[in-house]
């Protein structure tokens, strides 16, 4: 299965108390092939990096909850 | 149907105020509108007051009855309404559905909201509970990045903006600095809010509407009493729409148009058998400057792609060919979120009866009010008329 593209994001500079300690990063809706799109934060965000819509996604696994997790 | 009017008005003024209770602000704003009504409070049937976030960030529910023993209304009925930041509008709908239907003759409407007694992550933190919390605060998103993605889309699908969104901050800092109600009555210039610090890309602080205390109440009655009593210019609400869509970002089918508001404004056009074109004026809920843009477009203002073209020819300003948020809208005017719709009526009665002093209008025959919940996931828009 080919990787999420990404449909839209921002980078975020201000969060709320469970999410402080990850700023900056990427919120993200990503949209698979078939069209199918859903919430994701992308790791692997720097300072200065290039994001733009259209971008691939690249798969790193599962979270605890059985969530997928994307980077950059 | 019974055709209804906004008899009286009342607000406090926006800002911050951490040691204001919730039942100072209920009883200046409460007491302002039964004054300005000229009825005696006696005649009032019921009430509905709109709050977002009394639970959580005050401890408060049940506000209803709060209402009725601040301003002494005896045994009435009483209801809170919520729905995010169209919390008040949705009170503004009972209460006008319930004159409207025969029920009551004479009803109160208010919305109250106490913010910034809290720190500003404990308020993101609040806000997000407006979004889906399971699929999407768990990701860490906040409403500035939801709308922040909505940007970044439209800016793909149509053209970058963000200079048109600067100058709705500067458009709206303007009005609010002739509005004494207003929370920011402070002009800014388009490099400084161009240049302000990064919140979600590409939203910087200056696209970001504000954290605000205050309340805004109405009283509204059939339009034959509004005739009989005759105070003030009567004005009659000639049109009112409420949509809904779903309530996450990446569930809607586009997220550069609100489904909801356009379908909110068709029921509220049709209504009032008006084309957008008729509309003199009208507040419009810029949660985020982007919002601003997608909203003049959503209502007809402007074709979809098109809307930063009437900012940027200076169509929104107070001398322009459509006057938006004149009050100084959620950006400066201040958005306390649950009396936020009222307070953007506020403005419309203001400017339809004439009383907006350096503010306004030249010709304000015809208002409208746009009012959002969530992440566009609520709508409701009205229309009204000066007698």
């Amino acid at each position: 299965m080919k990787n999420p593209i990404i449909y839209t994001y921002s980078i975020l500079y201000s969060t709320f108390p469970a999410f402080t300690d990850k700023l900056p990063y990427v919120s993200a809706i990503l949209e698979r092939e078939d069209g199918t799109k859903f919430p994701s934060l992308l790791e692997g965000f720097n300072e200065g990096m290039e994001v733009e819509i259209g971008q691939e996604a690249k798969f790193l696994g599962m979270d605890e909850n059985g969530q997928e997790i994307y980077s950059l | 149907m019974r055709s209804v009017s906004i008899i009286g008005i009342g607000e406090t003024r926006m800002g911050r105020f951490p040691d204001r209770s919730i039942r100072d602000m209920i009883l200046e704003a409460g007491t302002k509108a039964i004054n300005d009504s000229g009825i005696d409070k006696k005649s009032i049937e019921a009430v509905y007051l709109g709050n977002f976030d009394g639970q959580q960030l005050c401890g408060q529910g049940h506000m209803g009855p709060l209402v009725s023993e601040v301003l002494d209304l005896g045994n009435i009925p009483t209801v809170r309404t919520e729905g995010a930041c169209a919390s008040g509008s949705l009170a503004f709908r009972m209460g006008l559905t319930a004159v409207m239907s025969g029920m009551y003759d004479i009803v109160l409407v208010g919305g109250v909201e106490k913010m910034t007694h809290r720190a500003t992550d404990d308020v993101t933190e609040a806000l997000v509970s407006a979004m889906d919390y399971e699929l999407e605060a768990t990701q860490g998103f906040t409403f500035p990045a939801n709308f922040a993605m909505m940007a970044n889309r439209y800016f793909y699908e149509y053209r970058n903006v963000k200079k048109e969104m600067a100058m709705c901050a500067v458009n709206a800092h303007r009005n609010a600095s002739l509005n004494p109600d207003a929370q920011m009555p402070k002009e800014i210039t388009l490099e400084k809010a161009l240049a302000a610090s990064p919140i979600a890309t590409p939203l910087s602080l200056f696209d970001c509407s504000l954290v605000t205390d205050g309340a805004a109440f109405l009283v509204l009655a059939t339009t034959e009493i509004a005739k009989k009593i005759k105070k003030h210019r009567v004005v009659e609400v000639i049109g009112s729409g409420h949509a809904g869509d779903n309530i996450t970002l990446f569930s809607k089918k586009a997220i550069t148009s609100f489904s909801a508001a356009k379908l909110a404004a068709k029921q509220a056009y049709n209504q009032a058998n008006l084309k957008p074109a008729d509309i003199d004026f009208a507040e419009v809920h810029d949660c985020f400057t982007i919002t601003q843009i997608i909203n003049i477009e959503d209502l007809g203002f402007a074709e979809p792609g098109y809307g930063a073209d009437l900012v940027a020819e200076g169509g929104i300003a107070l001398e322009g060919k459509k006057p938006i948020n004149s009050s100084g809208g959620l950006k400066a005017k201040g958005h306390p979120i649950g009396a936020t719709g009222l307070s953007q009526i506020f403005e419309v009665v203001t400017q339809l009866r004439g009383d907006a002093g350096q503010r306004q209008l030249k010709k304000a025959d015809i208002g409208l009010t746009h009012n959002l919940g969530g992440t566009a996931a609520t709508c409701v828009i009205n229309i009204f008329r000066g007698l």
